[in-house]
């Protein structure tokens, strides 16, 4: 139930105020793309986007649409502003990380505008914590100008089916490599490690997979130490699409049920290490 | 110097190993008292060298089923010990489903305490484990270092909020800051509060009441100051270690502050206490 | 099936000329409900040394390891019918008799155990694992196959060579227990996991296990624990020599880890201070042993002098790099040979005295298992029941083991 007794809080001054009555259906959303300390944070009247990017080759966006919200208001047409990661899913979980007994954690957001820290008003159960976040210049985000027309390859599957693989993935190997392909073997992730090579096959009427759309066999590397990340997304997640287009980009996106049923939706892309089609092996 | 005891009964147990889990938590290494009545468990890192320091109480009777203690000599009839308290938790540990546990000093190739467990078997009779746990004997002339603390002159006195809530708050703290300011008032409200460059968090709890000590002095009634913080910044790692040890709710739990000088918290079970102090940073 | 080619001395023992027909390749089918056992066997073993020797034998494949101070040999010999199909080399000549080649190959561990890591899992989706190879591709296909579809293969890398092998004469041995695995475990669990050496003390009237401690001076800073058992708490019970053996509890609890998963008994044989202990067990599936090497009497204490064949205090748990003493347990390759068998370094007598002495075309592993089996006659049994009711023991001071009391009583 929302709280609000605080006099600071006058929402004349905020260009950005929103409320959860469940802290957790964002802290956790932002729990999967948390591998790198500072994201960008983009607002519009459509929701909030979150983003992290690792070494210019690999994006991460976790969207929050604006009817996850109890509430919503944002004054202008978009705000921006980077913030520490890290410490926003620390004061999100102020009151403990897992789903305990009881009421869930109240929140409300609230942001000013530039130069302003974002503000955070938590509840739980009578105590109340505020939490003032320095916010940082805005940066450019990547735009891996990844789109459907281009997409050559796409598997949907459920996510458990992938969760062992990633979380056993080689390390020793530098790179993961994903072959899609209409014929055998269908669908391969495969790892070159230190001890010998590992190769996952999943057959294409295999019932974790949900659709089957490849057209043309393609055979991509990625380096590994960007990938191993997402493992968060697909723990958190039900199903994850998979996607390769022209020129060996990979989208994965993954379906994620929050604790009151509602789905959001986070997404990596990644470029590939090196282009290995089908003619060059 | 003689003593002997043995609990039987399994929830005396587990509450027994419940405390010396907590006390390994807290520190160490301490210092062991036994009296005719009481046990014990007693670190005295002073404070004014900007050391915790603890005091921990246990009424014999509400966990042995026999005990015998001879101390030193007759005027003086008790036994100061200094021990690893892990040691004693870790014999304990595999304790669960014993029939009997006897603690014991012996002499082996040093002074230890034995701990046995008797413990079922396969066959009619039980198994034993013996542990023995070296300690050393404190001297006489060192006991006034381990005299009981008294009640500080505090600024507030306050109860607790759920020790859980409260370790859940510090624990996401530490992450953020290696100081908390801890401050609360007569009007039953604490706040934990922590500031960097990065972020500021401050926690606030109410409606938390007062306890009410004895006292002479009429000033504390002033309904003007009732909202005055008294406050003291400490090492947050210290306040995490204290709350993240505790395995039992406690009956009673309170906080006294000196202002910007200690916080002092009291724990009450049925049958233990425990009191520790933190000391204040500049 | 039938190759052509030219072999190297380097890809393997086979010199090969034209004309002739090789075959030479493992596979091993490995159903469902024993995976994970094969995975825990895996999982145990490793527990215990850095390498990881797969040898396939015509009675099964063995597992072997052997840890880094040479003072554990473990080995698992899974029989054929815990294989779905079980399938080793061979190579055919045209026109000539069979002759067998054995593969052996060795891995690191931590090329293994990924394969194994998850044992639930395992148990829980896994319809089978094979494990196979042809010997011209270099590496040792494992397979797994889930429940779902999917397939996962490790192709690992190996070396190709002789395992070492323990050679123990348990026959020899005038002690012999014979307990559940739970028990032991029970045992253990009270000594802390860090705890290196454990000192296991035989007498007629009980068995104990102790802590062990080096050095005087550790006396006054570790925790001592001790724990003793009757011998009613033992499915079988001969104690024909008092004995008090000193060695490393963390490979045995690696060895236990594997053990508990089953329902068989564990055989323990051991003689004296200085010879090793066997810890084994075995049932229609596999055959499990470890044997470790214990320290002399003259080094229990004190470790003033180092004899040769013996491995000196510390040196029991820590590996021993070039100071030339011996290692505590024969261990030899080729174990086909007919020489005797001696140890790498040190005093051949010593190494005499812990030898089995070999019969023609007899494998000495067979003996082994002569010796695994050895029964005991009931003679043997009367006497240890006589020596356990003409023993009393009196005890005076009140703060003496509860134990003897209470062993004397029941007798």
């Amino acid at each position: 139930m929302p709280f609000l007794t605080q006099p600071e809080v006058d929402d004349e001054q905020y260009v950005l105020t929103c409320s959860l009555d469940n802290a957790r259906n964002l802290s956790n959303i932002l729990k999967a793309i948390h591998f790198k300390d500072h994201a960008s944070c983009f607002a519009t009247n459509n929701g909030l986007k979150v983003t992290v990017e690792n070494a210019k080759c690999l994006q991460a966006n976790a969207f929050i649409q604006a009817g996850i919200f109890q509430e919503f208001n944002i004054r202008e047409e978009s705000v921006v502003f980077r913030i520490n990661l890290t410490v926003l899913l620390d004061c999100l979980t102020i009151f403990g990380a897992s789903a305990g007994p009881g009421t869930p954690t109240a929140l409300k957001m609230c942001y000013q505008g530039y130069g302003h820290p974002l503000v955070l008003f938590l509840e739980e159960g009578g105590v109340v914590t505020v939490c003032k976040i320095h916010t940082q210049e805005p940066e450019e985000t990547l735009d891996f100008d990844f789109c459907s027309t281009n997409v050559l390859n796409k598997i949907i599957l459920q996510s458990e089916g992938l969760r062992e693989a990633f979380a056993e993935l080689d390390m020793t190997s530098d790179f993961l490599q994903i072959i899609m392909s209409p014929d055998k073997p269908y669908f391969r992730l495969s790892t070159f490690g230190n001890a010998g090579s590992a190769h996952l096959d999943y057959p294409k009427d295999s019932d974790l997979i949900e659709a089957f759309h490849c057209t043309q066999t393609q055979t991509n590397r990625y380096k590994i130490s960007l990938l191993k990340p997402s493992t968060k997304a697909l723990a958190l997640s039900c199903k994850v699409s998979i996607r390769t287009d022209n020129r060996g980009f990979l989208s994965l996106q993954y379906m994620i049920r929050n604790e009151d049923g509602q789905i959001c939706f986070v997404e990596y892309y990644c470029c590939p290490d090196e282009e290995v089609s089908e003619a060059d092996v | 110097m003689r003593f002997r005891s043995k609990i039987v009964d399994v929830s005396c147990l587990n509450h027994f190993t419940r405390v010396i889990n907590t006390i390994s938590k807290l520190t160490k290494t301490c210092t062991l008292r036994l009296t005719v009545n009481n046990l014990y468990f007693i670190l005295t890192d002073k404070v004014a060298n900007g050391g915790v320091s603890m005091w921990c109480e246990l009424s014999q009777g509400n966990f042995f089923d026999e005990y015998q203690m001879e101390g030193v000599c007759m005027e003086q009839n008790e036994i100061f010990l200094e021990l690893i308290p892990e040691n004693l938790s870790r014999a304990l540990k595999t304790a669960q489903n014993a029939k009997s546990v006897k603690v014991k000093l012996t002499n082996k190739h040093c002074p230890c305490l034995t701990v046995a467990l008797e413990l079922p078997s396969l066959s009619s009779s039980s198994r034993i484990v013996t542990h023995d746990i070296p300690v050393s004997v404190i001297p006489r002339r060192l006991w006034n270092d381990f005299k009981e603390p008294s009640v500080p002159e505090f600024d507030v006195s306050i109860y607790l909020p759920a020790l859980k809530t409260m370790k859940s708050v510090v624990e996401r703290m530490k992450n953020l800051s290696n100081y908390i300011v801890i401050e609360a008032n007569r009007n039953g409200e604490i706040n934990l509060k922590i500031e960097t460059d990065l972020v500021s968090v401050s926690t606030h709890f109410k409606d938390l009441g007062n306890p009410p000590w004895v006292s002479d002095d009429a000033s504390q009634n002033s309904t003007q100051e009732i909202d005055n913080m008294a406050e003291a910044r400490i090492d947050i790692r210290k306040l995490l270690q204290f709350l993240a040890g505790q395995q039992v709710n406690p009956t009673k739990a309170i906080c006294n502050i000196v202002h910007k000088r200690m916080v002092h918290f009291i724990l009450l079970h049925e049958d233990v206490s425990l009191q520790y102090f933190i000391p204040a940073l500049a | 099936m039938y190759y052509r080619r030219e072999y190297t001395k380097a890809q393997g023992s086979v010199h090969l000329k034209q004309n002739l027909c090789i075959l030479i390749n493992m596979k091993c089918i490995i159903p469902g409900r024993h995976t994970k056992v094969f995975g825990k066997a895996v999982h145990s073993l490793s527990r215990i040394g850095n390498a990881l020797w797969f040898d396939p034998l015509e009675k099964g494949l063995a597992l072997r390891v052997v840890n880094s101070s040479m003072s554990a040999y473990a080995c698992i010999v899974f029989s054929p019918h815990f294989f779905h199909s079980y399938h080793r080399s061979a190579l055919h000549e045209q026109g000539a008799a069979y002759a067998e080649i054995n593969f052996k190959c060795k891995y690191s561990v931590k090329s293994v155990l990924p394969v194994f890591r998850s044992l639930s899992t395992l148990e829980k989706n896994v319809d089978k694992c094979t494990i196979y190879t042809n010997v011209n591709e270099g590496y040792m296909n494992f397979q797994l196959f889930y429940r779902n579809g999917i397939t996962k293969t490790h192709q690992l890398a190996y070396e190709e060579c002789e395992p070492l092998q323990a050679v123990f004469a348990k026959n020899t041995c005038p002690n012999v227990l014979r307990i559940q695995p739970r028990v032991l475990s029970d045992v253990v669990v009270h000594f802390p996991s860090c705890q290196e050496e454990i000192t296991l003390s035989v007498t007629p009237l009980r068995v104990s296990f102790k802590t062990y401690c080096e050095e005087e001076l550790e006396f006054s800073k570790s925790v001592h624990t001790e724990m003793h058992l009757g011998p009613e708490e033992f499915h079988y019970f001969q104690v024909g020599e008092d004995a008090e053996v000193t060695f490393c509890l963390k490979e045995l609890r690696g060895f236990l880890g594997f053990a508990e998963t089953t329902s068989s008994y564990i055989s323990v044989h051991l003689s004296k201070a200085g010879k090793p202990v066997a810890f084994s067990m075995e049932n229609m599936f596999f055959e499990a042993d470890i044997i470790l090497a214990t320290l002399a009497e003259s080094e229990m204490g004190k470790s003033s002098q180092k004899s040769p064949g013996i491995i000196a205090g510390s040196k029991l748990c820590t590996p021993n790099p070039g100071t030339g003493v011996s290692n505590a347990i024969s261990l030899s390759e080729n174990i086909d040979s007919q020489q005797i068998i001696s140890t790498k370094h040190g005093n051949a007598e010593d190494a005499q005295q812990d030898t089995v002495e070999e019969t023609p075309n007899h494998s000495p592993y067979n003996k082994f298992c002569t010796l695994f089996f050895g029964a005991v006659s009931s003679q043997t049994q009367e006497n240890a029941d006589r020596m356990f009711c003409s023993l009393a023991t009196a005890s005076e001071d009140e703060d003496e083991d509860l134990c003897h009391r209470r062993l004397s009583q029941t007798f």
